[in-house]
């Protein structure tokens, strides 16, 4: 924990909530994007954002014995994107064309500067990406975007997530073999305009 | 000679494969296997990096503009209230839990009315496309009744937790208050959200007074600050407006 982490929580903790506005300004942007990559909805991750704070000062007296504050505030956040994504989905099933932004899946490496060609193939595999990740259950695509994309160890996502290890692996396994079925014939096109 | 099954090469992907060393060996001496391995990663790579869109500028101001009006300042030693553990602040009393059924299911019927669509076949025709699943709105008429039954259900449940809260004794501890108004508040928000939707203003003017109530009720820590909710309950008439709204919102009554 910072010097500065540590005089914010300090001093909420003594009665002034402003000080907690520090934690807000530190992890803010990196919160969004782990709540974003889970939920793939801008608009949602904000919310998310702003839970998680919500939910981190209320549980801030039981810090105490945590020594980081960053995983500590994904952990939150990640629950909080969880609860959203099964939220939304009982409200509509997702469909990530209609999203007004949306994540946007990399390519394999390219040029420096891509060719129409490598444009429109890389875009195919990005709305390829968007629609195989919203075939994935709210646990599934949690572990997957934890494991795949923020690096977590199962160990960290399976503390995250409240899952024994066997469960996250299994989570993350269904997700690979759906993300699979769902892109193979778009990446099998894209590896051909990018050859 | 090993047979090593796709979850092993995923692990191993991941460098979280507790045999990796005999593993690697493996993928170095087997070109089929390799290859299965080169495809696992080749698909993966697809999703590379995956890249979050910028949050619109101010970001920061937003949330804490948004967060700071919920902020009660932390009380010294609230952490160690008497006589209830970590755990007994978290035991739902039968109310709560009463409440918590309630909440989950209106909020299934407020969901399928948001969105004035419900699933009547689990499978669609053969020729159909898998978005395209069958799928049929409710008319108006349906969506409206189930909009009024989900908020008569959800003001019954915040009229229980206003009345318990009204008999409250000033050093009464309310957590399990507050755990049950932190689950009627996010029903609350969604179902302010539909009737605004639906253009029922009545609902929306109550549910939005209700609403930051919830909120400090949810996110108070204090003991001592009874008396106060007590009176702000009572100086807008909450419990009395919670409880006529949803009375007339009762399907017998429509």
């Amino acid at each position: 924990m910072t010097a500065e982490e540590q005089a914010a929580i300090r001093d909420t903790r003594a009665g002034n909530p402003d000080a907690f506005a520090v934690l807000v300004r530190l992890h803010s942007r990196s919160l969004y994007r782990v709540a974003v990559r889970i939920l793939g909805h801008p608009a949602r991750a904000e919310d998310v954002v702003q839970e998680t704070f919500l939910r981190a000062y209320r549980a801030l007296d039981r810090f105490q014995e945590r020594g980081e504050v960053w995983p500590w505030l994904r952990r939150i956040a990640t629950n909080a994107a969880i609860d959203e994504l099964r939220r939304s989905r009982r409200e509509a099933p997702l469909d990530a064309e209609d999203r007004d932004e949306e994540l946007t899946a990399a390519p394999h490496p390219a040029s420096s500067e891509p060719s129409p060609d490598r444009r429109t193939a890389s875009a195919e595999v990005g709305r390829a990406a968007r629609r195989a990740l919203a075939t994935l259950s709210p646990d599934e695509r949690a572990a997957f975007v934890m494991r795949h994309v923020e690096g977590c160890s199962i160990a960290e996502i399976s503390r995250a997530l409240g899952k024994r290890e066997n469960a996250t692996k299994q989570s993350i396994f269904r997700a690979v073999r759906k993300l699979r079925r769902s892109l193979v014939a778009w990446t099998e096109v894209c590896r051909e305009e990018l050859a | 000679m090993k047979s090593w099954r796709d979850e092993d090469l995923i692990l191993h992907l991941y460098g979280e494969h507790p045999r990796g060393g005999e593993l690697e060996r493996d993928l170095a001496a087997r070109p089929e296997l390799r290859e299965r391995f080169e495809a696992l990663r080749r698909d993966l790579a697809a999703f590379g990096e995956l890249e979050a869109p910028e949050p619109r500028p101010g970001l920061e101001e937003r949330v804490w503009a948004r967060l700071r009006p919920q902020l009660r300042p932390q009380l010294a030693g609230a952490r160690s209230r008497p006589g209830r553990s970590g755990m007994g602040e978290l035991a739902p009393r039968r109310g709560w839990r009463f409440a918590a059924v309630a909440a989950a299911l209106t909020l299934a019927l407020i969901g399928a009315y948001l969105f004035g669509r419900l699933s009547v076949a689990p499978a669609p025709p053969a020729s159909s496309s898998p978005s395209a699943s069958a799928e049929r709105p409710f008319s108006a008429a349906a969506r409206e009744r189930i909009l009024r039954a989900s908020v008569a259900d959800h003001l019954e449940s915040s009229s229980l937790l206003l009345t318990d809260l009204a008999h409250a004794s000033a050093d009464q501890n309310l957590g399990d208050e507050r755990v049950w108004a932190a689950s009627l508040l996010a029903e609350n928000r969604l179902y302010r959200r539909a009737a605004e939707r639906a253009g029922q203003r009545r609902i929306v003017a109550l549910l939005g007074e209700l609403e930051p109530f919830l909120v400090e009720l949810a996110n108070g820590t204090a003991a001592d600050d009874v008396p106060a909710l007590q009176h702000r309950m009572n100086q807008n008439d909450l419990l009395f407006k919670v409880r006529v709204v949803g009375s007339r919102l009762q399907p017998n009554n429509l």
